[in-house]
């Protein structure tokens, strides 16, 4: 499919996602109660549903996967690599982390913006460490090894919180946390989460030329014009916003930052610019209609959508990989 | 067209390179010989404005540090060393990299933009591989494809770090005359090598690098002097000529040399 085509249907795809979010529910409003709920106020009860429940937690499906899968693309073409995805180089486990020191010491429930402020210093800690870093040591492959120690210390030191946690409860809100979840954000969440991703999404789509140029390699982009050092910078910073911002809302959703680049890449000319905007629709697209399904699949106890991604997401990855005889993509 | 004087350059803190001067004119191959280790693809790197150095570097009688990058990338293509290329676009896209610095931001291709690709495409004879996936061809097909992606780049003066290394004989004396025509436009090129008889034959002067200094330029044949060839690549060699072209083959270890 030519982008002039693939990327108004996978715009169109989207929008389904997030009526379908829009419209899932256990509370079980009809098709036109949710509309008049949102828009004329109709019964108190489903104006409520639709307002303050449904609508934050569709436009955060929508932003968030948006992230997710323009962060997942865009790492893949920094990094050269397609097992790239924003939890590579630690962002998503700093930020986590940041979030469950919240939860371990007690001060989460202090404040509804305790837990965002928490998740998103964490991104900003794990951020200020890669650029120093690659400021100093400019290389791929530094900024990969760095990624990867910053994420097994997260990890480690999540691990611990959960091991000293001071109570079950404690240790049940960093579990739920570390799951990902949509469910019972309120239109603040939106207002903390939308400005950061939209300027991370600028910094990623200003990329795109110099993600192109990388696939013929770094001294072949510099001869192209590329400033690396100032790209690199760009690209990590641009990944921290959007997915710190994700993370701090929504705690840890894995997989579709992995997976959607994966999708559309072969929809796309393959480069790494051409799938920017088709990998960020197609995250959208898919976590507004993962969200959605985790209300109506199991009824009674809600699952978690970033269980649900992953359960979709892994197997799908593995297929992908067995599919494709050869090391192409 | 390129210029330098005086240049030093260090590698974490290890001297490469030593007090090297030479120029490429317009119009000019410039062949780069030497041993393994001896600074060659150290001094392209440098020249091509990637690496620290002490000293002169002047393009178009301009310091390499004065340009912008895009400035830069406009006057000088850099074809380096390693032939890699990730994900599977294909090789028109991949020619068409070498379009990126006369792209405004977010504007399309130009009509000029694809005849420089299509040209260069020709010229190295990769126009029947346009819609086949660039990770899927052979390692000749790639080596041209991404030379071809260098002279898209339209610019006046070519760095080319053995373009020619793996190539079949047809397809080495093919690139070389490729660059022949593009000298005869105008450009300057400045390619390293180690196949020391096609160098001989397709470059108007030679610049033998050893140990980080220059040991000798001028003609091919003041050169690559059997002299030269056992001191600097420690072999005994036969020179010979043909057609008024050197032949130079390499026989054995000069003695001395274990």
């Amino acid at each position: 499919m030519s982008p002039p085509r693939l990327n108004p249907a996978l715009a169109a795809l989207a929008l389904a996602g997030f009526l379908a979010s829009l419209l899932a529910g256990p509370a079980g409003l009809s098709l036109a109660d949710s509309v008049t709920g949102l828009f004329a106020g109709g019964s108190e009860a489903a104006t409520a549903i639709m307002r303050d429940i449904r609508l934050p937690r569709a436009l955060l499906g929508v932003s968030i996967g948006f992230a997710l899968g323009l962060s997942g693309a865009a790492l893949q073409g920094l990094l050269r690599n397609p097992m790239a995805e924003p939890g590579v180089i630690g962002v998503s486990a700093f930020s986590s982390l940041g979030a469950v020191a919240m939860f371990y010491t007690g001060v989460a429930g202090a404040a509804q913006w305790v837990l965002p402020a928490g998740a998103l210093a964490g991104a900003l800690v794990a951020v200020a460490v890669l650029v120093a870093l690659v400021a100093r040591r400019s290389s791929t492959l530094t900024l990969v090894l760095a990624g990867i120690a910053l994420g097994s210390l997260a990890n480690a030191l999540t691990a611990l919180a959960l091991n000293l946690s001071p109570n079950p409860f404690a240790a049940y809100e960093i579990m739920f946390w570390l799951l990902g979840s949509l469910a019972d954000r309120s239109m603040a969440h939106v207002a903390a989460a939308l400005p950061l991703i939209a300027v991370g999404a600028a910094l990623l789509f200003a990329s795109a030329r110099a993600l192109d140029a990388l696939s013929l390699g770094e001294e072949a982009a510099e001869s192209l014009g590329v400033n690396l050092a100032r790209s690199r910078i760009l690209i990590v910073v641009g990944v921290a916003l959007c997915v710190g911002a994700g993370v701090a809302v929504a705690g840890t959703i894995g997989f579709v930052g992995l997976v959607t680049p994966h999708l559309v890449r072969p929809l796309t000319s393959r480069l790494p610019g051409a799938t920017l905007l088709p990998a960020a629709l197609a995250g959208a697209a898919l976590l507004t209609f993962a969200d959605a399904a985790v209300r109506l699949i199991v009824t009674g106890r809600e699952l978690n959508v970033g269980v649900a991604t992953a359960l979709i997401g892994a197997p799908f990855f593995l297929w992908l990989v067995t599919r494709s005889r050869r090391e192409a993509w | 067209m390129l210029t330098v004087r005086d240049l030093a350059v260090s590698l974490s803190g290890r001297p490469i390179l030593h007090g090297l001067k030479l120029s490429v004119g317009a119009g000019e191959i410039v062949g780069l010989v030497g041993p393994n280790g001896a600074g060659k693809s150290t001094l392209m790197r440098a020249a091509a404005g990637q690496l620290a150095f002490s000293g002169d570097i002047t393009v178009d009688g301009r310091p390499l540090a004065a340009f912008s990058p895009i400035e830069r990338a406009r006057r000088l293509a850099f074809l380096p060393q390693a032939r890699s290329i990730a994900w599977g676009m294909t090789v028109a896209d991949c020619v068409g990299l070498g379009r990126l610095p006369w792209l405004g931001p977010f504007a399309r291709a130009t009509g000029t933009d694809r005849a420089a690709v299509d040209e260069a495409m020709a010229l190295f004879d990769v126009r029947s591989l346009a819609g086949r996936r660039a990770d899927e061809i052979s390692g000749g097909e790639l080596a041209r494809a991404l030379a071809a992606r260098a002279v898209a780049q339209g610019t006046p003066l070519l760095i080319a770090d053995e373009p020619v290394a793996g190539l079949d004989p047809a397809h080495q004396i093919a690139l070389m005359t490729a660059f022949r025509s593009l000298a005869g436009t105008g450009r300057a090129i400045f390619v390293s090598m180690h196949e020391l008889t096609l160098a001989a034959r397709w470059c108007d002067r030679i610049v033998l690098l050893n140990a980080g200094r220059i040991a000798a330029q001028g003609a091919p044949g003041d050169v690559l002097s059997p002299a030269s060839l056992r001191d600097v690549f420690g072999v005994d060699a036969h020179v010979g000529e043909i057609d008024g072209a050197l032949t130079i083959t390499p026989l054995k270890l000069a003695e001395g040399r274990a």
